[in-house]
């Protein structure tokens, strides 16, 4: 019964960050990679917060400020840079935010990490967890189904065909692209703190270059702006390499099986469905 | 004199850097893609050498092995991006090329494990000149990167060739109306790239050790120098890599007496100057005018 609870978390923590990538890489075409740091980001800063003594409420206060600092920088970097520099500067940020974490052991505990982290008394148990996750997990998605129906929702699509048609119809694109930003920042920080509640250690291997390409391909399979379709590859990725477990192999390479089957995922699913994460072609 | 050997380990480690920007501005320039597979391809084509080497064949034959393998994986990533550079399609693209990394990462990893491995025994070669000291491996890389970095300005600028890879890099189908095999030049270029990156893998890997995941950082570091030099300035490329290398080696060694930062900083503090730079001029150092489609 413990084994289907995480699967039941693992599929929550993911459904809740992949709401983020769904909405910025394949609702409104914009590559931001940064999620990885706001996920690992948010995180460390309510750890630390409370390893400083400071009580639950004043850690997720100090967590969400954090990540909305960081997400500023990365909106920054949207209105400056073309978009492949900005996904090349967001990818890189993994990397400083990583070398940063392994760095600054007096903080972050380095290499080895913190260890001990206690869940708050609400979810104490793996099963009161599981089920906050779902919960949240359900009002992610109910939250990008309310923003794919409004106005926002409608710009970011149009963004995707076309941002100076977007423009030249009295909607700001930077806005709109910054906006996003900030949600899947937020979505991503969310999922980190509940994600660290369920492993209960937190070292810099959370997050990093493998959470988002599993975050991307989600993002890919689930190309269309439908929440059914984001909610059905999620379970897909986060279930299928679960069979790796039944083979019988060394476990030094299930891992590296897994980081191999998310990535020939995503090449085939960019190879062949490539055209729906692009603007429409269209001939008048 | 110790000013002088932060700055002998400094240009070591940007030319490292140079040799790898190189092949990425020559993809891009004929391709718009962000090539981010190379770092794994050079580190694929270093275990190829480490596997050739300990399965005890002649030194010859292991390098020739390995340059093959390099060329070969520069052909496969032809390949796998040619659909997308014929559509234009750089963010899908540059996806296919993280993927390929990932994959040629997690074969490493399969195959050899993740312990790090060293491709030769005991302490490398060292050449000393009064207090100064740099490795062999040191020394063959900076020479390469002075000779291949004078030889493609050259290439590029004096030769029928890089007048062809100019006017694909400009307008590919213009380049095929005058009779300019796009297609081929793509190829050739590509090939090169997985060559060059193989030897800025396996220089690197001399110089430090072998794991599989050594691929990935320096191909982002190598993107943040070209992003910072300028996408299309292969001078402001060479400035801006000797430039982001040197200024944290300065900040780290100098900084031993009050803040002690360690060399694991080092990344950090180049993302630091970097966002500085782009936020101040995001087109690069170099670059004062961008064409529009």
């Amino acid at each position: 019964m413990g084994y289907l609870y995480t699967q039941l978390a693992r599929f929550s923590e993911t459904a809740i960050m992949s709401m983020g990538a769904h909405l910025t890489i394949a609702v409104s075409g914009i590559f931001f990679m940064g999620i990885p740091v706001t996920y690992s980001l948010a995180a460390y800063a309510l750890v630390i917060s409370q390893n400083f003594g400071l009580p639950l409420i004043a850690a997720l206060a100090v967590a969400l400020v954090t990540v909305l600092l960081a997400s500023l920088i990365f909106i920054l970097a949207y209105l400056k840079l073309s978009d492949d520099s900005f996904t090349v500067f967001t990818l890189a940020s993994i990397l400083a935010f990583d070398a940063a974490v392994k760095s600054w052991d007096s903080l972050t505990g380095g290499v080895l990490g913190i260890a001990g982290i206690s869940r708050p008394e609400f979810v104490s148990s793996l099963v009161q967890l599981a089920w906050f996750q779902f919960f949240l997990a359900l009002l992610a998605l109910a939250i990008e189904q309310v923003i794919l129906k409004t106005r926002l929702g409608r710009a970011l699509k149009a963004m995707k065909e076309d941002k100076y048609l977007v423009e030249s119809l009295g909607v700001s694109s930077r806005r709109v692209g910054a906006t996003v930003i900030l949600i899947s920042s937020l979505a991503a920080a969310i999922s980190g703190i509940v994600s660290v509640w369920r492993i209960q250690f937190l070292d810099p291997s959370f997050g990093g270059i493998m959470l988002l390409v599993q975050i991307v391909t989600i993002a890919i399979i689930a190309a269309k702006p439908k929440v059914r379709w984001l909610a059905l590859a999620t379970l897909i990725i986060v279930l299928l390499p679960e069979a790796l477990r039944f083979l019988n192999l060394p476990s030094s390479i299930v891992g590296h099986l897994r980081n191999l089957f998310y990535a020939l995922i995503l090449l085939v699913m960019i190879k062949n469905i490539s055209e729906k994460l692009l603007p429409q072609k269209r001939f008048i | 004199m110790f000013f002088w050997q932060i700055l002998l380990n400094s240009l070591v480690l940007g030319t490292q850097v140079l040799l790898l920007a190189v092949p990425l501005y020559l993809v891009h320039s004929v391709s718009r893609i962000y090539h981010l597979a190379l770092g794994a391809s050079g580190i694929f084509t270093a275990y190829a050498l480490y596997f050739a080497l300990s399965s005890a064949w002649p030194l010859g034959l292991a390098i020739i092995f390995s340059a093959a393998i390099a060329i070969i994986l520069g052909f496969i990533s032809y390949r796998l991006l040619d659909s997308s550079v014929k559509k234009k399609e750089t963010m899908p693209g540059m996806l296919i090329s993280l993927a390929f990394g990932i994959i040629l990462e997690s074969l490493i990893s399969i195959m050899f494990g993740t312990d790090a491995k060293s491709l030769t025994s005991g302490v490398l070669p060292v050449i000393s000149w009064g207090s100064l000291h740099i490795t062999v491996p040191g020394v063959i890389t900076l020479s390469a990167g002075l000779v291949l970095a004078v030889l493609f300005l050259i290439i590029l600028n004096k030769t029928p060739w890089g007048r062809k890879l100019a006017s694909v890099a400009e307008n590919d189908n213009l380049a095929a109306s005058l009779g300019i095999k796009a297609d081929s030049v793509r190829v050739q270029t590509f090939m090169i790239a997985g060559l060059l990156a193989g030897f800025v893998g396996v220089m690197t890997t001399l110089n430090t050790a072998l794991v599989p995941g050594a691929g990935f950082p320096l191909v982002i570091l190598a993107f943040i120098v070209l992003l910072t030099g300028g996408l299309n300035s292969l001078k402001g490329v060479i400035v801006a890599t000797y430039v982001l290398t040197l200024i944290p080696e300065f900040i780290i060694s100098l900084s031993g007496s009050t803040w002690s930062l360690g060399a694991s900083w080092k990344m950090v503090i180049v993302f630091l100057l970097a966002a500085l730079v782009l936020m101040w001029r995001p087109n690069g150092l170099f670059i004062s005018q961008t064409r529009c489609d």
